[in-house]
């Protein structure tokens, strides 16, 4: 390879770095704050107050993909905006109040749950609103 | 700042076009003179022999020139000291360094003796309105280079270089302001200068052969092509939006050489940035450099010579993986951190040799863009901080200082658990909705330096940089209750930097230098700081 040949190559390499760096995503859009966490849209009326902190979870009754009966939304420190399948117990580990947990419905580790809500979506409604209809 | 950055980059390549043209026309002149014949040696060896002023970096690529077996002006040699053994004399080991002494005062209680890419005191604060003093050996400097015989073709050599900016404990902070942590440090002031500590700067070995160079060790980065482009100044480098930075690596090199240009690739495995991350970081590059165009330069305050023309380019790619802000165990948030970086070298005023330096006129400069980079620069952080706790709700009631009082009803919050982010500040920031994002910048440095005639041992030099992150204001706002940690009146958002320095040899091992250093900075909230700094040097160079 000839002194102009290394030039030009090394030129293109510079343009093609630079073109596929430019394609970064700088940051992504969804950063999950657990482990299997994935983007939750609450229901209509949802409105937990006090606005809620990294760290607090909410027992809910719907989380795309999870078949186990209790799921969980989680705080990213602005809303509620991520949620989680119920998970295996871990030491220390505490079922949400009325709730009384199989095997795979804790809540994720570390975890604590908001307890000042019990509104839509929260699935302590819609287990009352079942015992309630005799189911 | 874009828009200025291409400005200068063209006017650069017209000045190199005028230039080549003028060195052409000089170098026709030379060879029709009798007096000064051109007997450069060609191949750019880093030689133990070279006869250089000043200490002879130990920079692993790109090489440094050797001066000519006839120099121009005799004055400026200076002979190494260089130990030999073995029956053929041929081990070497090879000594350099300087002693320097340096005072310098500021407007401002923002800096400590190296003014690098910190953060300036807010204004009407006291650290911000009142001035500073400071003296300092800490630039001193010491080295060896060691080279063994060839063996089998293979030629080997190691570097231990040292200053005197080892780790010590912090001194007191001079009345503090939001960007600077108020209280009286843990030594005394005349401890830190007095008792200043050993730091490594480069540990490497170098082995080369004809196919390939290997340098493995702490040396400086690729990215920039460090220290083939640096400008001269009193002010201990890198210059603020500088890329100056070393680190342990794993580089391979080769450069095509020819009579006329010479052709170097490079490309290496660095020290990750975040060790986290799980994998190390990546840099490249190519510089074209051609051999009959040479301009003296000094990069910062030593090591004065003459060095080919060049541009290069030059590219970092690296990966975060940084702990969610959210109870642990969570699955690390990814990002991708890059630069590129492009750098020339302009002699407008050729030299014969590094000694040729009367009426030589040498212009330096470095553009570069990248995001999560900041380690790139020395010292910069911009005061970007992570977040140290778990936020507070915000109605939890706070004491007088600030901490959250327990509750005694609910669930336990978060507040006051540690969280302890698993990568360094300044460059990467959580916004106010908790998404974790690289903090951008783009820089650009020129500098141009006069050797002054007729022998060009008085030389001007000066320099001016800027810096602007287009994200790290919104990453910081203010007005964010959200972020507890943040500091907006602690962080910068754009620095720009000039000085003026005149350098005086009073004899080939002796040089002094006055300088005058300008920062000015536009604060996370928009308020703009800055600082003044006179600075005289003195300098001994073993």
């Amino acid at each position: 390879m000839n002194v102009r040949s290394s030039f030009i190559v090394g030129v293109a390499a510079f343009i093609a770095a630079a073109a596929s760096l430019s394609c970064y995503e700088r940051a992504q859009s969804f950063q999950p704050v657990a482990y299997g966490a994935q983007p939750w849209n609450p229901p209509l009326g949802w409105d937990p107050e006090p606005p809620c902190v990294v760290g607090y979870y909410v027992a809910i009754d719907t989380c795309s993909g999870c078949s186990t009966p209790i799921s969980y939304a989680l705080c990213d420190g602005i809303s509620f905006s991520q949620c989680v399948c119920g998970g295996p117990f871990w030491p220390g580990a505490i079922c949400p109040q009325t709730f009384a947990c199989s095997t795979n419905d804790f809540p994720p580790f570390g975890w604590i749950e908001f307890t000042d809500y019990a509104g839509p979506g929260w699935a302590g409604l819609h287990s009352s609103a079942n015992a309630d209809a005799g189911h | 700042m874009s828009r200025t950055s291409l400005a200068i980059l063209i006017a650069s390549s017209g000045l190199l076009v005028v230039s080549a043209a003028r060195a052409q026309s000089k170098d026709k002149a030379s060879a029709e003179s009798a007096e000064q014949p051109s007997q450069e040696a060609t191949q750019p060896i880093e030689s133990a022999e070279q006869t250089s002023q000043g200490p002879t970096p130990p920079i692993a690529l790109p090489t440094r020139q050797t001066i000519s077996p006839t120099p121009v002006n005799p004055w400026f040699v200076r002979p190494p000291f260089v130990l030999t053994a073995g029956a053929a004399s041929d081990w070497k080991l090879t000594i350099y360094g300087f002693a320097e002494a340096d005072g310098m005062r500021d407007s401002t209680r923002s800096f400590n003796d190296g003014l690098n890419s910190n953060v300036i005191a807010y204004p009407l604060t006291q650290a911000g309105r009142n001035p500073r003093f400071q003296a300092t050996i800490r630039n001193s400097r010491l080295g060896f280079r060691a080279q063994a015989p060839e063996f089998g073709g293979i030629r080997s050599s190691g570097v231990l270089e040292f200053d005197l900016f080892g780790n010590q404990p912090s001194i007191n902070s001079g009345g503090g302001s939001p960007g600077v942590a108020s209280g009286p440090g843990a030594t005394t002031e005349a401890a830190y200068f007095n008792n200043a500590a050993f730091r490594v700067r480069h540990a490497y070995v170098k082995i080369e052969d004809d196919i390939v160079n290997v340098v493995a060790g702490q040396t400086y980065y690729l990215l920039g092509w460090q220290n083939y482009f640096f400008g001269a100044s009193c002010g201990f480098l890198g210059l603020p939006n500088e890329l100056f930075n070393r680190t342990v690596q794993l580089r391979l090199s080769h450069t095509f050489e020819s009579n006329p240009v010479n052709f170097e690739i490079a490309a290496g495995a660095f020290r990750p940035v975040q060790r986290d991350s799980g994998v190390p970081d990546a840099q490249g590059g190519a510089r074209l450099a051609i051999n009959h165009w040479k301009g003296i330069t000094t990069p910062g305050s030593g090591g004065t010579d003459a060095l080919a023309a060049s541009i290069g380019v030059s590219g970092m790619a690296r990966s975060f993986k940084v702990d969610p802000y959210a109870p642990l165990p969570g699955p690390p948030i990814p990002l991708i951190g890059w630069a590129l970086a492009v750098n020339a070298l302009v002699p407008i005023i050729p030299a014969r040799d590094g000694t040729d330096r009367g009426n030589a006129l040498t212009l330096t400069g470095e553009f570069v863009t990248g995001t999560g980079d900041a380690d790139q620069y020395t010292g910069m952080t911009a005061g970007a901080t992570m977040p140290n706790v778990y936020p507070l709700p915000v109605d939890t009631p706070v004491n007088a200082f600030g901490a959250a009082v327990p509750q005694t009803t609910g669930a336990a919050p978060l507040v006051g658990t540690p969280y302890t982010p698993d990568v360094d500040p300044g460059l990467v920031a959580f916004d106010s909705n908790g998404v974790l994002h690289t903090i951008n910048w783009q820089t650009f440095i020129v500098g141009l330096q006069y050797y002054l005639p007729p022998t060009g041992r008085i030389f001007v030099s000066g320099n001016y940089s800027q810096g602007k992150s287009n994200n790290i204001a919104g990453l910081y706002h203010p007005i964010s209750p959200r972020q507890p940690w943040v500091n907006a009146l602690g962080v910068f958002q754009s620095s720009r930097y000039v000085d003026g320095n005149i350098f005086f040899d009073v004899t080939p091992a002796v040089r002094t230098g006055l300088s005058y250093q300008r920062v000015d900075q536009k604060l996370a909230d928009d308020t703009n700081v800055h600082n003044n700094r006179f600075e005289i040097t003195f300098l001994y160079f073993l």
